[in-house]
């Protein structure tokens, strides 16, 4: 096995490039490790890319949040910027795996991962980020929405590489949250997670909504029929109620080692009403 | 076969190492290195045995490439006391005995040494999420839980 660690973006493509297809790329190492120990991934070249330089940044200005791609999982944690602007991104990062894994692990190479219940995508779908790609031929910038394929597989291309991932400005009474069931809360994955991010208006009626569900499809979903329900509505107890309901239809989870498609079910209206009434807090607070 | 080039701060020490690439840093330690203290559990990165300080953060050396190792400093089990002398923590673990089978103890003990050195006052529930990541299958939680909360209101030396 040939093992290269470039220092830069540009030497990191090329060293992709030149390996054709048959190089894994491993950054922070907490999935790939067991990949490549008991899961029968056999590499012929590992490229490290842990080390690039610049990737590793949360900055934001007028037009939002721009994450570099090899920014740890931890580093979300207690940022003040995510604190006050991007409650959800905060949640999610708090409760991902352990502390000795989110100083390991990227935001990038989580999403990369494309696990059906990963808990970095729906907060990011839910704050309508992107992810920028680059590859030889330059880059391109790919919604979340459009982002996962299904268990592990993504619409990045070989040779692509995530460089960063962008969150436009939420605005003025803005507000969004994550919730999820887990049977621990840590080093657990989830059963159900849902992500909400919501504008109101003056008169506290909804002026966007996004959702989005974790561990109820083959990959995370946007929940459009709570999204039409709520759109006009004013957020009250009694519409966050009803808006749980209606995310039942907005997902056919399966049955797994960690919970039945039926309990996922029942939980799905739980989670939707936990974390939008976070949200509005956050929104109004 | 290519081999990673790793130089590191081990316990204190300069160490250069040429590893497997794929090699993980709990394998380094235990393997090339004989540093036995930090214990190989779940292999998975859900277990916490293998606990190690990577430039002062706990981390998974299980779920941790060696080669990643080059240019940081790594701090086990074996580097925190003296042969005369206990580091606080493994003095108050040992009076309270905080452990049973002591599987966890190495693991238990990078983690609480990582949390007092940039918090030396927790609180409990501080106490409890900075080992959540920590199995301990004696389940002896309230004991550790108690040494730490004594080593920190003493103070670290």
């Amino acid at each position: 096995m040939d093992y290269l660690r470039p220092q830069t973006v540009a030497e990191a493509l090329a060293a992709i490039a030149q390996a054709g297809g048959t190089a894994t790329v491993i950054a922070g190492g907490t999935d790939i490790i067991g990949d490549i120990k008991f899961r029968g991934l056999k590499p012929t070249a590992l490229i490290n890319i842990n080390r690039l330089e610049g990737l590793r940044y949360i900055t934001e200005d007028a037009s939002g949040l721009r994450i570099g791609a090899l920014t740890n999982i931890q580093d979300l944690v207690g940022n003040p910027i995510i604190v006050k602007s991007y409650t959800a991104l905060g949640d999610a990062g708090e409760r991902f795996a352990s502390l000795q894994v989110r100083n390991l692990a990227t935001v990038a190479g989580s999403l990369g991962r494309a696990s059906p219940g990963g808990d970095m995508a729906p907060p990011l779908m839910a704050l309508g980020a992107s992810v920028i790609a680059v590859s030889p031929s330059g880059e391109r910038e790919i919604d979340l929405v459009d982002f996962f394929l299904g268990p592990r597989r993504t619409v990045l291309r070989p040779g692509e590489l995530m460089r960063e991932i962008r969150i436009p400005a939420p605005g003025p009474r803005s507000g969004s949250a994550y919730a999820r069931l887990s049977y621990r809360d840590v080093l657990d994955l989830c059963i159900v997670g849902v992500a909400s991010g919501i504008k109101l208006d003056a008169g506290n009626r909804v002026t966007s909504a996004r959702l989005a569900l974790g561990s109820v499809a083959p990959r995370p979903v946007r929940a459009a029929n709570v999204e039409a329900f709520l759109l006009g509505k004013e957020l009250t107890d009694e519409v966050i109620r009803e808006a749980g309901n209606v995310s039942s239809q907005d997902a056919n989870p399966i049955s797994d080692q960690r919970a039945s498609a039926e309990y996922r079910k029942q939980m799905m209206p739980v989670l939707t009403r936990r974390s939008l009434a976070r949200a509005r807090d956050a929104a109004l607070g | 076969m290519t081999k990673a080039e790793v130089r590191a701060t081990i316990n204190g020490r300069e160490r250069e190492l040429r590893v497997d690439p794929w090699r993980t840093l709990l394998e380094m330690l235990r393997d090339d290195m004989e540093l036995t203290g930090t214990k190989l559990g779940c292999e998975a990165g859900e277990c916490g045995a293998c606990t190690v300080l990577m430039d002062g953060k706990p981390v998974v050396s299980c779920m941790s490439l060696a080669a990643d190792a080059d240019g940081r400093t790594i701090e086990t089990i074996e580097g925190i006391s003296t042969a005369e002398h206990l580091h606080p923590l493994q003095d108050e673990f040992l009076k309270l005995s905080a452990f049973q089978c002591g599987y966890c103890a190495p693991g238990m003990i990078m983690s609480s040494k990582a949390l007092l050195e940039h918090n030396p006052h927790p609180t409990e529930r501080e106490i409890r999420e900075a080992i959540a990541g920590n199995l301990c299958r004696c389940t002896a939680y309230v004991g550790i839980v108690k040494a730490i909360q004594n080593v920190a209101a003493e103070g670290v030396s």
